[in-house]
């Protein structure tokens, strides 16, 4: 490697640092450059320089370029903790082909840290999000995951493209070229400047090519439909780089399991019919709320579930109900939800609360607490400790309104458990307050007997 | 099929292989590691949705060059500037021709490289590795480190150096294990 130091003079040596060292000033930028435009010899060792940033570089990934870690595939810890610079390269060669994961995956994994805005949002129809992100319209977004619990928004890339979502639906910003329909159904338009604009779906992706495609997530399905409007988009399978090209308008690719189908417009436009059928069922009046005072007929609105939980335990509320399911031919349950209404709050102040409040949801299996009546004691009623943990969800304090629940399997096993029988779930919110002199918020959601909204559902899909 | 199969994970050996020299390519267009690492995120994208365009045969490398020199154009499109550090057009096209040549052997120093490293101090290798696996100034992680800038810039100075020596020296003495 001859020349590597010259010029070798000190403004020199002192530009390339500066370059190694990511703190060129402008006025050393402007040297830089009229330097390496007049001489040869600077250019070369200015190459030289920057590979070896590059190969210094590359022996220190960042946590988020390992592979392992972003694949979440098989290497044992030891390994893992051993993987030093000797081998960490060698290391994802291993892993992409032993898991033979797309080359979509190690782009994703090499992604360096993104401070940077990702996208904006253009514009919003009664939209009601649930995101850490912001969500006014305006809004500078960086990396990360925007729900959108109702109505559409318009997301603006960077890069140009434009994403229009349906709620309910859940988006992923990867970076200006790259976002990940992970639920619901989205309209993608990519102007000249973004083409290779990427829509990624749980199973596939497809790359546009220009103008305008259609996007369609079933999680339950597995499935992803991407519809081309106009243009042309190619389609993958995540799982095996299958893919197809689409250049027909109104040509539908649906990626399912193993394979990416061309779906034939005819049966498309059939629906979904399948032996499945929903049911849904309320609580009939059996839902009522405690409060640890046990000043019922004061604190206590029949209209709502009330629940609170406080550092001190002194305002606290919790919770429960209970439905029949006599009527359900619950062996033959498939998938199941517990659905409750968010209705605005007339006690406490929200800017109290953490921004992201997360409740959790229990199936009373202790037998002595089932018998509870609409007038118990805070005492007498279930508790925590009177059941089985099924699941959480969340709710940002600036929420007023919206549906929220869950959906898993540990509802689907609970309620086989207890085929033809009176369930009782017990709600509580796991998260606190801001303690101080003003209140905090006391969540509420819709009872049986609310004028609005509708009360606690449990809606079961049945095979 | 098949066919498709074995040219599927021979591509992803293939850019895999070849990260740090892609890499090294880019930086050399735009010197900042923290976009350069985006425009090899793009790089491996269009490698892969390219690839029936790779012909067989012909050097792979030479073809990822050629696509990352136009994601690294593309970049700077989007970002509507020339390059990070004001190069012309001129000077960009320049360099990626002359650096084609001059990172041709980069698998072999990047081998050595490794065996460099492992000679390090500990402590001098925490400061490499602090100022190369983010993309923080030097400031930060002076405060991260407790160490002074100009302490910082120092050591990063000599193990550059050191580095770069001893990676010379066992290239000439042919003592890599590749």
């Amino acid at each position: 490697m001859p020349n590597s130091d010259s010029p070798a003079d000190q403004e020199w040596s002192e530009l390339l640092e500066a370059v190694s060292n990511r703190d060129l000033t402008p006025d050393q930028s402007q040297r830089l450059s009229e330097r390496l435009t007049s001489d040869a010899a600077a250019r070369h060792a200015f190459i030289e320089a920057t590979a070896f940033d590059a190969m210094l570089a590359s022996e220190f990934p960042a946590e988020e370029h390992d592979l392992s870690s972003a694949l979440g595939v098989g290497m044992d810890r030891s390994e893992s903790a051993t993987a030093t610079s000797a081998n960490a390269w060698k290391r994802p060669l291993v892993i992409v082909l032993a898991a033979a994961a797309s080359i979509m995956l190690l782009a994703f994994a090499l992604r360096p840290r993104g401070e940077s805005i990702v996208a904006t949002i253009a514009s919003s129809e009664e939209a009601a999000w649930e995101s850490s992100l912001p969500t006014t319209p305006g809004s500078n977004l960086e990396r990360g995951r925007l729900k959108l619990r109702s109505g559409i928004a318009t997301i603006q890339f960077v890069s140009g493209a434009n994403v229009t979502l349906e709620a309910p639906a859940e988006l992923e910003l990867i970076s200006a070229m790259r976002g990940k329909l992970v639920e619901g159904a989205a309209i993608i338009h990519v102007p000249e400047e973004a083409q290779g604009f990427v829509m990624e779906t749980p199973n596939g992706y497809a790359v546009d090519y220009g103008t305008q495609f259609a996007v369609q997530v079933d999680r339950k399905l597995s499935r992803s439909d991407f519809e081309l409007i106009e243009g042309e988009i190619s389609v993958h399978n995540r799982v095996n780089a299958q893919q197809v090209r689409l250049t027909d308008p109104h040509a539908v690719a649906s990626v399912q399991q193993e394979q990416v189908i061309i779906v034939d417009e005819e049966l498309k436009e059939e629906p979904e019919i399948d032996e499945k059928k929903i049911v849904r069922i309320g609580t009939e009046g059996q839902a009522t709320s405690v409060l640890r005072n046990n000043k019922r007929h004061k604190f206590i609105n029949p209209e709502v579930l009330s629940v609170k939980t406080t550092e001190n335990g002194k305002w606290d509320y919790r919770s429960f109900f209970a439905f029949d399911l006599s009527s359900v031919e619950v062996d033959r349950i498939d998938a199941a939800k517990l659905r409750l209404n968010l209705v605005p709050s007339q006690k406490g102040f929200a800017s109290r609360l953490p921004v992201v409040n997360r409740f959790g949801v229990y199936g009373i299996t202790n037998s002595s607490r089932l018998d509870w009546n609409q007038d118990c004691l805070w005492e007498d009623a279930p508790s925590a400790r009177d059941g089985k943990f099924l699941g959480s969800f969340e709710i940002l304090r600036s929420q007023q309104r919206g549906s929220f629940g869950i959906e898993n399997r540990n509802l689907v096993e609970f309620l086989k458990q207890n085929s033809g029988k009176r369930v009782t779930f017990l709600l509580i919110r796991e998260t606190t307050q801001v303690d101080g002199q003003g209140p905090g918020l006391t969540h509420s959601f819709a009872s049986h007997g609310h004028p609005e909204a509708v009360g606690p559902l449990l809606e079961m899909t049945i095979k | 099929m098949s066919n498709f199969k074995n040219q599927h994970s021979d591509t992803i050996r293939q850019i895999t292989k070849h990260q740090p020299a892609i890499l090294a390519y880019i930086l050399t267009l735009h010197p900042d590691r923290s976009e350069a690492q985006d425009i090899l995120q793009e790089t491996n994208v269009v490698l892969w949705q390219k690839l029936e365009d790779y012909q067989d045969g012909t050097s792979f490398k030479a073809w990822a060059f050629r696509i990352a020199y136009l994601q690294t154009l593309a970049h700077f499109k989007r970002k509507k500037r020339k390059s990070w550090l004001g190069f012309s057009s001129e000077l960009v096209e320049t360099l990626a021709t002359e650096a084609e040549p001059i990172l041709s052997d980069l698998e072999h120093r990047q081998q050595a490289l490794q065996n460099c490293l492992q000679k390090l101090a500990d402590r001098d290798r925490e400061i490499v590795r602090s100022h190369y696996e983010s993309s923080l100034p030097l400031a930060d992680i002076s405060r991260k480190l407790n160490r002074s800038v100009g302490a910082l810039k120092q050591v990063l100075f000599r193990v550059r150096k050191s580095l770069r020596t001893c990676v010379e020296q066992s290239l000439r003495k042919g003592v890599t294990d590749a």
